[in-house]
């Protein structure tokens, strides 16, 4: 799995590569968005992290003349700054994932994941467990063909439940799923959602979905 | 707060004012010149009507006699004959008149005289009859045209004004209305920018614009473009913060993360080293475990600075007014529920009961993460400052289309010095206590902030020893 790395700051550069490196992936890294681009028609990757604030040409510019160029490549945007709106206008230019710095690495390694599986259930857009469905693109959860009311963040941390079913999940992962865009949260408020989340999916039914694993996190499974 | 006129309601009472003061004089001095001149011609005929029924009479065998067609004249001039002693020989004093306002017969002078309203004019008249003795002549009109043509004024004043009045009010309706159309289009259409929260729009200044529009226009043109750099500038303030200190932040972070993967494959190879040198070895794990503490202290304070930061820049956009509320239809007592629930493993260890009292179904357009933050800030402070094994109260109820409720500990409260300063960001009211906690004495500064940006009304109420209660109303 080869991926392109575009970030100005050297030393997070550095250790990014590292860590792909260690996880296994080809890395190829630059820091400016002009380099980047180039390198984008030389080689053929399967990811593209691209930070947005970088000298040249910034990552929105990369990610605008790649989409223009119909390169479809996947892309995951680092960013410092943390408005919604920010968050908004990457995804509209194209890309495919959203990240706020600072991040946990195994935060990274997650999205990267997602990302190239996303890759192989292209066209699907439909999560489903057991009897729950989650459409990514009418944000519409359902349970025995029943809607279940989400809002926005239940729906995110759902999403994030459905895309790993039967991986325990802990809190600090929730919470950089659901919350870093906004603000980071206390810890505490990822509980609140989960049991709000509960409330709705799970109490008016028998079988439970979400499962408590004390001193780790929580999990969908059966 | 004192009721607006509008400019157009201004416009048309002073034009009604000024018109019905003219009409009011107009009214006055015609009533002025006429009663002056009727009462001239008033008094003209009387005296011709005395004069003419003077031809009426005549003397017959030293007897007078009156002509019939006297009392059918068609003056309205009532006349009564006396003889020389001033005793009545013909006619009859009009009903109602009093003869006592005019005792006198006084020759050739017009008397004029008021009763019940009815204005007499008298005019006697002492001549020599041929063949028979002096006479007096009394004529009495009373100023029957003078009233009636006064009334026909009142009348015609009565009814043109109202009608003038509604007439003008009409017009000036319509017309200033088209008139003032442009202002109220641009009033409106400000409005609509505040309301869409869109400061790139503008006001368009067409041509059949009048002056005033144009100005007013300009003027607020003017205006949103100063607002929007302003606002673009608070918000690129909130940017550069965050960039600039996130980003050093993601180094430090990525460098304990990198440092800690390294002190494992350490840690492997000083085990996989175990035979031999024994004494070396300890002494390397134990610099191994003292790195790795110092690194995840590290990393740990780099986590809490970053929520810090972000706490910070969510306060500074509150407070420029750059944060933006993402509003969707809320379940309010499912929401608090779910936070008493997350509260009661905390409260269970310092035997603390939360009592829920809570209205099922209340729903609301709001931000959730905001109005999560701001009941999970309450109902922590009150388990966190409770009393072990004392309660806390969680109370929610409808309150039109919003709630209204309190959340109340029986914990150990607050002075009245420490109440005041609550709000305050950074403040806590013990320093030492709360040191060791993640907690940045910002709680009740979101709460508040969040109070405002909601529109929910927040009280507090504490005693020292005793407890605090919040109470908390939206509608």
């Amino acid at each position: 799995m080869r991926i392109l790395l575009a970030e100005d700051e050297k030393h997070l550069n550095e250790n990014i590569k590292k860590i792909l490196k260690k996880n296994s992936y080809v890395v190829d890294s630059f820091y400016d968005g002009e380099a980047a681009l180039d390198a984008v028609y030389m080689a053929d990757y399967d990811l593209c992290i691209l930070d947005i604030n970088m000298p040249k040409k910034d990552g929105l510019e990369v990610l605008t003349a790649m989409r223009a160029d119909k390169k479809n490549t996947p892309v995951l945007l680092l960013t410092a700054y943390d408005s919604v709106e920010d968050r908004v206008k990457g995804l509209d230019s194209g890309a495919n994932d959203y990240l706020c710095k600072p991040f946990a690495f195994e935060e990274l390694l997650a999205r990267i994941r997602a990302l190239t599986r996303k890759d192989q259930t292209a066209g699907m857009n439909t999560y489903t467990f057991e009897d729950l469905t989650l459409n990514k693109d009418t944000m519409v959860a359902k349970r025995e063909n029943v809607e279940v009311n989400l809002s926005t963040k239940e729906l995110m941390v759902l999403e994030l439940f459905m895309l790993n079913p039967g991986v325990v999940l802990s809190r600090e992962k929730i919470e950089n799923h659901i919350g870093n865009f906004d603000y980071d949260i206390a810890s505490n408020v990822v509980d609140v959602y989960i049991r709000y989340l509960r409330k709705k999916i799970d109490d008016p039914f028998k079988v439970k979905y979400i499962h408590t694993i004390r001193g780790s996190g929580y999990v969908l499974k059966k | 707060m004192k009721e607006r006129i509008s400019i157009q309601k201004k416009i048309i009472d002073l034009e009604v004012g000024i018109v019905t003061l003219f009409l009011l004089i107009l009214f006055l001095s015609l009533t002025f010149v006429s009663s002056l001149t009727l009462v001239n011609i008033e008094k003209k005929n009387l005296k011709s009507g005395v004069e003419r029924a003077k031809k009426y009479l005549s003397v017959d065998n030293g007897s007078l006699i009156v002509d019939k067609n006297l009392k059918g004249s068609p003056d309205s001039v009532i006349v009564v004959i006396y003889n020389k002693n001033g005793e009545i020989v013909y006619g009859r004093m009009p009903e109602d008149f009093n003869i006592n306002l005019f005792p006198n017969l006084t020759n050739d002078i017009v008397q004029q005289g008021k009763e019940k309203g009815i204005t007499w004019y008298v005019y006697d008249s002492y001549f020599h009859l041929d063949n028979y003795d002096y006479v007096w002549v009394r004529g009495i009109t009373t100023g029957v045209l003078l009233s009636n043509v006064m009334r026909f004024l009142f009348l015609l004043f009565a009814i043109s004004l109202p009608v003038i009045v509604i007439v003008i009010s009409a017009t000036n309706f319509i017309f200033l209305r088209k008139f003032l159309n442009p202002i109220i289009e641009i009033s409106a259409f400000a409005k609509s920018i505040v309301n869409g929260d869109d400061l790139t729009k503008r006001i368009k200044i067409t041509d059949d614009m009048p002056e005033e529009g144009e100005s007013v226009s300009t003027a607020i043109n003017e205006m949103l473009e100063s607002l929007k750099n302003s606002f673009e500038n608070q918000k690129q303030f909130s940017a550069n913060v965050s960039h600039e200190l996130k980003t050093p932040l993601s180094v430090i972070l990525s460098e304990s993360e990198i440092a800690l993967e390294d002190l494992k494959s350490v840690e492997k190879m000083l085990d996989s080293n175990d035979s031999g040198q024994g004494e070396l070895n300890k002494e390397g794990k134990e610099i191994e475990n003292d790195l790795k503490s110092s690194i995840l202290l590290i990393k740990d304070e780099a986590v809490k600075m970053n929520k810090l930061i972000s706490q910070l820049l969510v306060l500074v956009k509150s407070d420029n007014n750059t944060l933006v509320l993402k509003k969707e239809k809320i379940n309010v007592s499912m929401l608090v529920d779910a936070i008493c629930d997350e509260q009661e493993d905390i409260a269970h260890e310092k035997n603390i009961k939360i009592n829920k009292d809570i209205e099922e179904n209340i729903y609301m357009m709001t931000d959730e993460t905001m109005l999560v933050r701001f009941f999970m800030n309450l109902i922590s402070n009150a388990v966190k400052y409770g009393k072990n094994g004392g309660n806390v109260f969680v109370n929610l109820k409808k309150n039109g289309n919003g709630f209204k409720g309190y959340i109340k500990d029986d914990g150990i409260g607050m002075s009245k010095e420490n109440l005041k300063n609550i709000w305050r960001r950074f403040y806590k009211v013990n320093q030492a206590r709360e040191n060791d906690e993640l907690s940045f004495g910002l709680g009740l500064s979101f709460v508040q902030m969040i109070s405002k940006k909601l529109g929910i009304r927040v009280d507090v109420e504490s005693k020292l020893d005793e407890g605090t209660i919040f109470y908390y109303e939206c509608s």
